[in-house]
């Protein structure tokens, strides 16, 4: 069987085993965290809630990616997984009297129980059908959270009060806080992410994307690979709906496409940031929240036109970076290298007979 | 013992037969070929000995397990490593990575510890240099750090060969190594080939067509036409015999 595959940018895994240390993107990780730190002292609480959105943005993005950039397992459905965290959040906070920060592991643990439910019929169907059926997840996911969920007024919404969500540090404001609760939880998921696609595991979730018969011939479960993916990825989505709880004072499920809307903002920031790279969808939802704030401005007194406007200018990145921010970046930092480089460096071996990796026959 | 045994084994496509009730056995450390013509079920034995294909009938013994009893990912843990007749690599990775996801079952850190980092590093480092030494053997330490994808066809071959060494395995299952490569690559393939088989104690199953390499290499020679084994034996043999020399050259009028 062929499946017609995406032109996958070269996954380059980081280095197995850290032979070498990268200095330079240490250096550089730091000094983007330093910034990332300071950033809520220097703004007001508007730009830091806005900040704080594209943190928990980024943390669904990160999770997606997984699934669908490096599994190769198309989901359309992960606003179901990061509604689930948001209501458990919700729920737990307002209803139960929980302190919020508990309630994450708890998102965390029931999203990726949903995510082996549906990871396992997802072994059955790939590609277009894969992403239908996660489609409907996304869009029964409200409708049942309406029947089970009842918020004040009887209506599928919770509404965490301020109270309920305070800084836990004083001294510091609550928009702070939550800034930076939610950049420490960013920070946990990409190191968990990175460790994992240096990893043995991470090799297999890669090698059963490329090629699921050679995967399974030099040994690799594939089936619990794919599940287990789906259970993880949900997780992080889960952990970006209960951040969202957090920033929004909001769980809501009364609009039917709320979270078919955010599935498709996710998979939106893994495509146009780089999706099967470590820091993509963080880059790609900045960029989502940042667009979406210009075309939302762009145009006052036709606000109806916002959406095209985003929709355009979406399209306008896919075709001028069709491997992603971070791709687009690689393939510029590769030309400035190639001018640098010294004639004595290893000449490459000449590219013949390009074979044909993917003939699936056997 | 013998370390595998083909026993009666039948595989039916709809109306084509592609295997009639097949048996051999291949003894420990031996280099046994498996040729025919296209089309005679070489690769359809490879397909259900690593359980891809379910058989209609017979019995696949493999060092006393019964090897149709295993889940696909279950027969490399087991020991025996395949290469494909058409390349299988992973594209996206590094060629040392193709290699390293070839020696999966030698390492056990699963998600859980590898995210929590807890004796990932040690691993990693084990298997690259395991992995690594397997390049430098088959001469392909000049190449470990590029993506698999576009590297030369001779080339991504013997990546695919390295990768089944990774395994450590018992059996080998080489389908076609010889398919595509140059004169002078296959004369080289087929020393490769034998030295391997001495460094890693193995024994071999090789299905190919360059008739010269299976008379020099192999010890045992089994013959297929339409499924059916038509000829087996020491490659001398079966060279000689008439049976063999029909089925390549077309029944006579
Ligand atoms: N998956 C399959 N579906 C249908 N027929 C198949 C399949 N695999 C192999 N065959 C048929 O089985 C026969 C043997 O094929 P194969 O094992 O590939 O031959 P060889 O490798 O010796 O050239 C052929 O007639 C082929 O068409
Ligand atoms: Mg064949």
């Amino acid at each position: 069987m062929v499946v017609p595959t995406a032109p996958v940018a070269t996954t380059k895994l980081p280095e197995p085993g850290g032979q070498r240390v990268p200095w330079a993107r240490l250096a550089a990780g730091v000094a983007v965290l330093g910034v990332a730190v300071y950033l809520p002292f220097y703004f007001t609480p508007e730009v830091n809630t806005t900040l704080s959105q594209v943190l928990y943005l980024a943390v669904a993005a990160v999770g997606l990616n997984l699934l669908t950039g490096y599994n190769g397992q198309v989901s359309i459905g992960h606003g179901a997984f990061f509604g689930i965290g948001a209501f458990t959040s919700a729920v737990l906070v307002v209803n139960h009297g929980w302190q919020f920060e508990y309630t994450i592991p708890v998102a965390a643990l029931l999203a990726a129980g949903l995510g082996v439910m549906v990871g396992f019929p997802a072994l059955r169907v790939r590609g277009l059908y894969l992403a239908l059926i996660t489609l409907g997840l996304a869009v029964v996911f409200p409708r049942v959270t309406a029947k089970v969920v009842k918020g004040t007024g009887g209506v599928a919404l919770v509404r965490p009060s301020r109270a309920d969500l305070t800084s836990l540090l004083s001294g510091l404001a609550d928009d702070q806080y939550q800034y930076l609760l939610c950049l420490l939880l960013l920070c946990i998921v990409l190191l968990l992410t990175w460790n994992l696609m240096r990893s043995r595991a991470g090799r297999a979730i890669i090698a059963t994307r490329d090629h699921e018969v050679a995967a399974e011939a030099v040994g690799i479960n594939v089936a619990a690979v794919k599940v287990g993916t789906f259970a993880l990825s949900a997780a992080f989505a889960g952990v970006a709906g209960s951040m969202s709880v957090l920033v929004d004072h909001l769980a809501d499920a009364t609009n039917p496409i709320t979270y078919f809307q955010l599935s498709i903002e996710f998979l939106i920031a893994v495509v146009i940031g780089g999706s099967a790279t470590i820091i993509g969808p963080v880059v790609g939802a900045a960029l989502l929240v940042l667009l979406r704030k210009q075309t939302a401005g762009l145009i006052t007194g036709k606000e109806i036109l916002a959406p095209a406007v985003l929709g355009g200018a979406l399209i306008l990145i896919v075709y001028v970076l069709p491997d992603g921010a971070v791709g687009g970046f690689r393939r510029l930092v590769a030309r400035l290298g190639r001018g640098r480089r010294r004639p004595s460096s290893t000449p490459d071996p000449p590219p013949d007979a390009p074979a044909s990796l993917t003939n699936r026959t056997t | 013992m013998p370390l595998l045994t083909v026993n009666e084994v039948g595989v039916r496509f709809g109306g084509v037969t592609a295997l009639d009730r097949l048996s051999f056995t291949i003894e420990e450390a031996q280099i046994c070929a498996l040729i025919g013509p296209n089309g005679a079920g070489k690769t359809t034995l490879f397909n259900c000995l690593s359980r891809l294909y379910e058989v209609d009938e017979g019995t696949i013994m493999f060092n006393g397990v019964d090897l149709l009893q295993l889940s696909p990912h279950r027969v490399a843990r087991i020991g025996v490593a395949r290469t494909f007749q058409n390349l299988a690599l992973f594209p996206a990775l590094t060629v040392l990575e193709n290699v390293m996801v070839g020696a999966h079952t030698q390492g056990h850190i699963g998600f859980g510890r590898a995210m929590l980092r807890l004796g990932a590093g040690r691993e990693e480092r084990q298997l690259r240099a395991k992995c690594s030494d397997i390049l430098e053997r088959l001469e392909l330490a000049h190449v470990a750090a590029r993506p698999a994808a576009g590297l030369p066809f001779g080339t991504l071959k013997r990546i695919e060969f390295a990768r089944a060494l990774a395994s450590s395995p018992r059996l080998l299952l080489l389908d076609e190594p010889a398919n595509g490569l140059t004169h002078g690559e296959v004369d080289e393939l087929g020393v490769a080939i034998r030295d391997i088989r001495e460094r890693f104690d193995l024994t071999v199953l090789l299905v190919e067509h360059h008739m010269a390499m299976v008379m020099s290499i192999s010890d045992h020679v089994v013959v297929l036409d339409f499924g059916r084994k038509i000829a087996e034996g020491p490659p001398a043999m079966v060279r000689d015999d008439p049976a063999v020399i029909e089925a390549y050259l077309g029944a006579p009028a």
